[in-house]
């Protein structure tokens, strides 16, 4: 029975994904010619160069056409030629989704610990001074632009670097060219690179899901099933455990719906801090004008919201033994 | 017994120190302002902010033939000249002994290569490989390679070698005047003959991967994609030793980001466009030496030379004396650079040269251009029927002159701010102008498409006659103006086969004339170019050519 409902739920989202391909290639395709910087070229390149290169990115073709080669291409792998010959977007995403995924992982890791603890003790303990300060805490983080606090954090990186005289954190990159050999000091290098921008991504979320988290405690510590366990003599851990174990479902449901704000975060804070995961990769597909690259981002986006939603759906089931699918 | 919140808190602050203690466990590799803390000692690498990933390996071909493709290819070509801190080509005395012009009709020049000139896998560089690189350039040899400028190659009609190659002859069907921009990267003949035709060698094996041979004082040794090249010295070079033992580009796309990696001290040079908080955070550093070098691309405002109502040439003249272009300057690149120059040309910045006497001339003072005069400018107006309401022109017919269309670039604060300059100016003729200010796709597009009444630009004159000839000529494909005047037309195509670099000159001035006075461009400054490195770092020249600042690489040292 969960196995129809898995195969129902991947057949509903590969439909999602094919409507979803069509309005993503009527909008790239509606916002110019991507040939145009190349017409502005000084000194001028030939006609016949251009008209070439309109042949190589299929330009010359009908709408309808281009989409329906370009669908094929995807389900074969084949993404498309890019605005630069020498790119190849399948490529490019093979190497920059494992760098976005590093930090969009480690981010949410974190992220969710946290507010998962936080929020958690703030239920426990409503009010208490720890409740005191973490609310504003997250209030504040909540309102911060995430570009401006990636920029504070590297300044206050720089900070400590200077008066300490060393180089803990790096600002730029996932990790720092011609490492010397040994794991070490890879290992390090790369934890120097990744701690201010997951710190960045990790912190933003973290507000809203702690306010979550302390909000669905809350809400099930004063429920009948906890007041039963207490008065049937369960130990403080296990109450506890009765409790936030049903206020996880709503917490998993917001991080479900917050993946696709928590991609978009990474635009911001891949460019900030000039790693070379999709989020940059967006950002020079558009400035390049490349409308296979875009289309390719959009849809690698589109399919990872969609898998983090059925793992949400899936989640349920394992947190909630109420729950099955398919009867 | 209330444990469990003091152990879950307790957890929390783990978790937190934990990865701060990562972090901090990440130092010892050196110090924040010194090197990038990877490596080998301070003395012999350095490592620099690249502006872009490499968009091809070949930098004459299309996507490879700007000034990002120069930056990170300089290190391993050979050229016949490079340019100096004033963007003057001067002979590239490596690889040659000699480059004169040795007949004016026909146009002929000889190179003489030096002996010891030698790729890096031993073959001598010899007149094969200046045949190769002619060749791909001109469509008439190779229709199918995507050459990213033909000018002055398909003016070649041959190249023989003598003396085992190392004497080229190049003579020209049509004289070129800009000659020693030609050759300025030369590919490998021999490595091409192993990669099938000209074209697939030209478009794909030069261009798709990084390259394993040099012929230039470095060799490429690693490239991360996206990220980082790093260059050692070339074995095999035949000029002056490099005095770097490693050069390292890291890709840094944002201007800031890499501010920042400079002041962290992951860089050890830091190189962009100039910007008043940039110089101002620099400034401040210590031990740092900034230098702002203008460029050869120079800012200008352009007016469309057709429709309704910048037909007019009398309304376009009045335009461009009521704008001042020293109160523009002023307001921008002046902020930072007090010394920076008002151009008074259309088609040479301040002390540019053609083959070593300058060839900038004051033209538009004569003409009232950029002067800010706007007395002048309404008098003009009010002679041509023009007339002055309640701070709203009217032409003659009575029509109000409509609000114009301008367009600047988002993206370069300069431009938007002289943008927001000349409005105002011009609200003092009667003329309203809506700004629109918009990102780069778009603009290429509102200029391909030449959809504006007026324009804030940069244009670079590094070819001169060439590159004047690209944007005032009628029907010139960076025409975006409708500018036709049949005389400029004549002077620049003169120009450009002129063989005196003299008459060069006088042509080019007296079409720039033309030009200022049909009231189509009022030019501003040149633009800025910043670099910022340690004080103890010799050697490095930030010029104000195209080719970027790699063209001194082989001179970097630390005392």
């Amino acid at each position: 029975m969960a196995l129809r409902y898995l195969v129902k739920r991947l057949a509903a989202g590969v439909g999602v994904l094919v409507g979803a391909t069509i309005i993503i290639f009527l909008l790239v395709n509606a916002a110019g010619d991507p040939l145009g910087p190349l017409e502005q070229q000084q000194p001028p390149v030939p006609r016949a160069v251009i008209a070439a290169e309109r042949l190589r990115l299929g330009l010359n073709k009908p709408l309808p056409e281009r989409y329906l080669q370009w669908l094929a291409g995807v389900v074969h792998g084949n993404w498309g030629p890019s605005i630069d010959p020498a790119t190849n977007i399948g490529q490019q995403l093979a190497q920059r989704i494992p760098v976005t995924m590093e930090l969009v992982g480690t981010a949410l890791v974190i992220a969710i610990i946290l507010a998962l603890v936080v929020g958690t003790i703030a239920a426990v303990r409503p009010y208490g001074i720890f409740d005191s300060l973490s609310t504003p805490t997250s209030f504040f983080l909540l309102a911060l632009p995430s570009f401006w606090l990636a920029v504070l954090l590297k300044q206050l990186g720089i900070l400590y670097n200077q008066r300490t005289e060393t180089q803990t954190f790096y600002t730029v990159g996932s990790s720092s060219p011609n490492l010397a050999p040994g794991i070490g000091g890879y290992i390090l290098n790369i934890a120097g690179h990744v701690i201010l921008p997951t710190v960045t991504l990790a912190l933003i979320h973290y507000a809203s899901w702690s306010r979550y988290q302390r909000a669905a405690v809350l809400d099930s510590l004063s429920s009948d099933y906890v007041k039963s366990a207490v008065l049937r003599g369960l130990s403080y851990r296990q109450v506890l455990w009765h409790a936030v174990r049903p206020a996880l479902i709503p917490v998993v449901t917001v991080i479900a719906l917050d993946i696709p704000a928590l991609l978009s975060g990474t635009v911001i804070v891949e460019t900030v801090f000039q790693w070379n995961g999709m989020g940059a990769f967006l950002l020079q597909s558009i400035t390049e004008d490349d409308p296979n690259a875009i289309m390719a981002w959009f849809l690698v986006a589109a399919a990872a919201v969609v898998g983090f939603n059925l793992i949400a759906d899936l989640a349920y089931a394992l947190l909630d033994p109420r729950i099955r699918y398919g009867t | 017994m209330r444990t469990n919140p003091r152990r879950l808190a307790a957890a929390a602050l783990v978790t937190a120190a934990t990865v701060l203690a990562a972090g901090c466990a990440a130092s010892g590799h050196g110090t924040a302002s010194g090197d990038g803390g990877t490596t080998a000692s301070r003395g012999d690498e350095v490592t620099m902010n690249l502006r872009g990933a490499p968009t091809s390996w070949n930098v004459l071909s299309l996507n490879g033939y700007n000034d990002l493709g120069f930056e990170y290819t300089w290190p391993f070509m050979p050229h016949a000249f490079a340019p100096d801190t004033q963007g003057t080509m001067q002979l590239n005395t490596a690889l040659l002994a000699s480059a004169k012009v040795t007949s004016t009709n026909p146009m002929k020049i000889v190179y003489q290569i030096k002996p010891q000139a030698k790729w890096s896998d031993g073959t001598p560089i010899t007149a094969a490989d200046f045949i190769y690189t002619w060749k791909v350039q001109d469509p008439a040899y190779c229709p199918k390679c995507q050459a990213g400028t033909t000018s002055g190659y398909t003016n070649i009609s041959s190249i023989q070698g003598s003396d085992n190659g190392k004497t080229v002859t190049v003579t020209f069907s049509t004289p070129f005047q800009p000659w020693e921009y030609l050759f300025d990267a030369i590919l490998p003949a021999h490595i091409a003959a192993k990669s099938g035709s000209m074209a697939d060698s030209f478009n794909d094996a030069f261009s798709q991967s990084p390259p394993t041979w040099s012929g230039g004082p470095f060799i490429v040794s690693h490239y991360q994609p996206n990220t980082s090249i790093t260059y050692k010295p070339n074995p095999q070079w035949y000029g002056p030793s490099p005095k770097l033992k490693e050069f390292t580009l890291l890709i840094i796309s944002n201007a800031s980001a890499a501010l920042t990696a400079f002041q962290n001290g992951e860089l050890q040079v830091f190189d962009s466009f100039a910007s008043q908080s940039a110089v101002q955070t620099l400034k401040e550093m210590p031990n740092t030496t900034v230098s702002i070098q203008p460029t050869l691309i120079n800012y200008q405002m352009m007016l469309q030379a057709a429709g309704n109502p910048l037909g007019n040439r009398t309304l376009r003249r009045a335009i461009t004396i009521a704008t001042s272009a020293a109160a523009a300057t002023a307001r921008t690149v002046g902020l930072f650079e007090p010394g920076a120059q008002v151009m008074q040309s259309a088609v040479f910045v301040p002390g540019q040269e053609v083959d070593g006497q300058v060839g900038y001339r004051d033209d538009a003072s004569a003409l009232g251009v950029g002067s800010g005069n706007t007395k002048e400018a309404l008098a003009l107006l009010k002679g041509a029927g023009y007339t002055l309401k309640g701070g709203a022109l009217y032409e003659p017919n009575g029509t109000r002159v409509r609000a114009l269309n301008a367009v600047t670039y988002s993206a370069d604060p300069i431009r938007v701010e002289l943008a927001e300059v000349v409005q105002v100016e011009l609200k003092s003729i009667g003329i309203t102008v809506n700004i629109d200010s918009v990102g780069p796709t778009e603009y290429v597009d509102r200029i391909d498409s030449k959809d504006f009444d007026i324009l804030f630009t940069g244009l670079a004159f590094e070819m001169q006659s060439a590159s004047a000839a690209a944007y005032y000529t009628a029907g010139a494909p960076l025409n975006w103006l409708h500018y036709d005047n049949p005389q400029v037309n004549s002077l620049l195509a003169k120009a450009q086969e002129a063989a005196n670099p003299q008459t060069a000159i006088s042509l080019m001035n007296q079409a720039d004339k033309l030009i200022l006075g049909d009231g189509v461009v009022v030019p501003f400054f040149s633009s800025p170019n910043l670099m910022a490195y340690p004080s103890d770092l010799t050697g490095v020249s930030n010029t104000a050519s195209r080719y970027g600042t790699t063209v001194s690489l082989a001179a970097w040292a630390y005392r």
